[in-house]
């Protein structure tokens, strides 16, 4: 049975929620926030839209598979820094070599690992939420 | 000792928050009950980061003024606070493993007693 | 070159492990966890073969200098533990593909994989770290990586052990947290070595003393010293036979190698042993872990239990080693903790052979092994005899170094008290060697009592030549005893 007041509040509030989440993930270095916070956010959103309009049009939009390709986005977005970094002959994440300019290497440097932070976070969240929801004989369905 | 108890106050209720999240760990009978004691028992070690982070008339620890030495104001000590975002990161990976353990032990063996389990295990 | 391989070896393995996650097919996440694993266990050898001309190579992350920044540092000492702990994981890949693939369902073996690789990268993180917050980063990832390892396979009871490993793993965590958390309040600096270089100072404080004590009470609850060794039993009784060689040698061992660097290479003996209360506690617990331990393996019954006791009476013979403050006991100890790690290895090994064979890890069904699998029960037999201590093999150079150790400190209840658990050791590998060799005890009336499936098993050579390796290794360390002790007096201190 649909509840209807959860069902306008949810669509009222949650576009609210993901651009809050965009929002501290971009002010990360000048207020509290960066990546692990604004993925927990999005990942919270997800799970909302999921409680109330069912796991099953949550899946229509965002499926495993795209999940667990974020997830791995995340992770070489923050590698692929660090080796980057490391190929431009400083060591691991020195993100003085990757601009001349020393400033702007470290915020871009900083920038990028944040929203690979991001990334995982949220996709490692849901993909977790849905391996819960799922046990009790749906899983196999859902692969 | 030329500090008065009241000014050791924040360190004494972070111990008793852990010590509190020890005790529900080791006498709680069902496991999921242990995994929330262990959570309380990490948030008070978290808490007892930040406690020791504050330095006398200090203020948060963003710049808000371009120059860096001629800021005149006392800034409290960020490291503790930056430390304390992975040790977070880390209680909630444990949880979600603890969680994970708790739904496969409910699936094999039906109940998350422990005085059951126990039992159940020393008859395989 | 050699620095950014130093972060290479970190990196590569979380990088390829994450990349593992999409793939669903089981041969290919073997093959390149495998290829992983050999990458890495040749990096581990670049970088011990360079650490024996530098005496210390430090690897800034970030290009931040130490104080500020994190800090890898590489002495001879931890790059011979890196080449240890990735040829044991080289190893546990080269015999383990038959028995994964039985005995962990089709779908599981790719994550597996993943989360071994990342395992490998915390206990790499936790050898190289010169940070103490960084060490318990790398201690928690390793123990996640665990948990989720050790509770996969056929038995239903890994879980509960893999919970209640959860639950004691991360208490011992958290306490080392609260002590990171003291010795910063102290000094004001979270490296190692720049602690040191104030620690004149702040030796008085109460604070530092508080600090040492509940990361080394940590430490102690996770390498498994006796009030503390329950998650052990269980853990290594009810686990899958592919990660237990492994896990059963290396998981306890780097945290003894973190006691020892903190100990001997950083502290100082003579602030942490004498006038202390630790000294004595670790004695008493390591005569306690040595008798009690091999009392309770002379009463089991089941194949993987009485090792398991056996490794906390080993663990207990490293603490008494430790514990006595001198540089020869150091290098004893170093010793002690090698050839537990191969002998253990290969028995688990055989353990896990003899599974995928027999089904059974119970004496009733193992009787008489030696008609059916002979070679496999002489490779039992030559390292139990490593564990006890006969001459000839690489655990009698351990328990020689501890014991001239004790015997230089007039130590004479431990050293009666060590010698006594040797023979009880001989006692329980006896047990279980009757078993295997003699029948005619043991064969029990009616044939068809304890009937256990066989399933169809494919011959696999590759456990066989693994444990072959490992015993000749034995074999070789055991016969070059003088070369031993005189490397290790050049090179590791």
């Amino acid at each position: 049975m649909k509840n209807k007041v959860l069902i306008t509040v949810t669509r009222f509030i949650l576009p609210f929620i993901i651009a809050f989440s965009f929002y501290i993930q971009i002010n990360g270095s000048n207020a509290p926030g960066g990546g692990f916070q604004a993925g927990v956010i999005m990942a919270s959103a997800f799970m909302l839209y999921s409680i109330v309009f069912g796991y099953r049009s949550a899946l229509t939009f965002m499926p495993f598979k795209a999940l667990k390709i974020l997830a791995i986005l995340g992770i070489m977005l923050y590698g692929g820094t660090g080796i980057a970094c490391m190929i431009m002959g400083g060591e691991f994440l020195n993100y003085n070599m990757i601009r001349n300019n020393l400033t702007t290497g470290q915020m871009l440097g900083i920038s990028v690992i944040e929203w690979g932070v991001g990334l995982t976070v949220f996709a490692t969240f849901s993909l977790g939420y849905y391996a819960f929801i799922t046990r009790g004989g749906n899983e196999h369905n859902i692969d | 000792m030329n500090t008065t108890l009241i000014e050791y106050l924040p360190y004494i209720l972070c111990i008793a928050i852990i010590c509190t999240g020890l005790y529900g760990t080791t006498n709680s009978s069902n496991y999921l009950k242990k995994l929330v004691s262990l959570s309380i028992l990490q948030s008070g070690v978290i808490l007892f980061f930040i406690a020791i982070a504050k330095v006398k008339d200090g203020q948060i620890p963003i710049l808000a003024c371009l120059d860096f030495k001629q800021c005149p104001e006392q800034l409290i000590n960020p490291l503790p606070h930056v430390l304390m975002l992975t040790a977070i990161v880390v209680g909630v990976a444990t949880l979600a493993v603890g969680l994970a353990l708790i739904i496969r032990i409910k699936e094999e063996y039906g109940t998350i007693e422990e005085n059951t389990l126990i039992e159940a295990e020393q008859n395989d | 070159m050699i620095k950014n391989l130093i972060a290479l070896e970190i990196a590569i393995p979380i990088l390829i492990g994450a990349a593992n996650f999409i793939n669903r097919k089981r041969g290919l996440a073997y093959f390149l966890t495998l290829l992983t694993v050999t990458a890495s266990f040749v990096i581990a050898i670049m970088i011990l073969l360079h650490s024996l001309t530098t005496p210390s190579i430090s690897y800034h992350f970030g290009g931040w200098a130490p104080p500020i920044g994190i800090e890898f540092k590489i002495t001879r000492l931890n790059a011979l533990f890196l080449v240890v702990v990735s040829s044991s994981a080289l190893l546990t890949f080269l015999y383990g593909k038959q028995i994964l693939f039985r005995e962990i369902h089709k779908r599981k073996i790719s994550p597996f994989c993943s989360v071994f690789l990342i395992c490998l990268a915390g206990l790499y993180g936790i050898i190289l770290t010169n940070d103490f917050f960084n060490l318990y980063v790398f201690i928690e990832i390793a123990s996640l990586a665990t948990y989720a390892l050790i509770s996969i396979g056929i038995n239903r009871n890994a879980i509960q052990a893999a919970f209640y490993y959860l639950i004691i793993g991360t208490i011992g965590a958290t306490l080392i947290l609260i002590g990171i958390g003291y010795l910063y309040i102290a000094s004001g600096t979270l490296n190692i070595d720049d602690f040191i270089k104030n620690f004149a100072q702040i030796k008085h404080l109460k604070t530092v003393k508080l600090g040492y004590y509940l990361i080394f009470m940590g430490l102690f609850i996770k390498s498994g010293l006796f009030p503390f060794h329950s998650w052990l039993v269980k853990a290594y009784k009810n686990t899958n036979s592919f990660i237990l060689p492994f896990l059963g040698s290396i998981s306890t061992k780097v945290y003894i190698l973190i006691l020892l660097k903190l100990i001997y290479l950083s502290f100082g003996t003579e602030y942490i042993l004498h006038n202390n209360i630790l000294q004595p506690f670790l004695i008493v617990t390591g005569v306690l872990a040595i008798t009690v331990a091999s009392i309770i393996a002379l009463y089991q019954k089941d194949l993987r239990s009485m090792l398991a006791f056996s490794s906390i009476s080993q663990i207990g013979y490293i603490f008494i080693a430790i514990s006595i403050g001198t540089k020869a006991s150091m290098i004893a100890a170093i010793i002690f903790i090698l050839s537990h790690i191969i002998a253990k290895m290969a028995l688990f090994m055989v353990c896990g052979h003899i599974y995928y064979y027999k089904n059974t890890y119970n004496t009733e069904g193992l009787y008489m092994l030696f008609k059916e699998m002979p070679y496999t029960v002489v490779i039992f037999l030559i390292n139990a005899a490593s564990l006890i201590g006969i001459p000839l093999t690489f655990g009698f150079v351990g328990k020689i170094s501890l014991i001239s150790s004790l015997i230089e400190q007039k130590m004479w209840f431990v050293l009666a008290a060590v010698v006594i658990a040797s023979f009880i050791t001989f006692k329980y590998f006896w047990n279980f060697s009757e078993v295997f060799l003699f029948y005619k005890k043991y064969m029990p009336k009616e044939q068809a009592a304890t009937k256990i499936e066989v399933i169809e098993t494919k011959f696999s050579i590759a456990p066989i030549l693994v444990f072959t390796l490992l015993t000749f290794i034995n074999i070789g360390l055991g016969l070059s005893f003088n070369k031993i002790l005189l490397a290790a007096e050049k090179l590791l201190i």
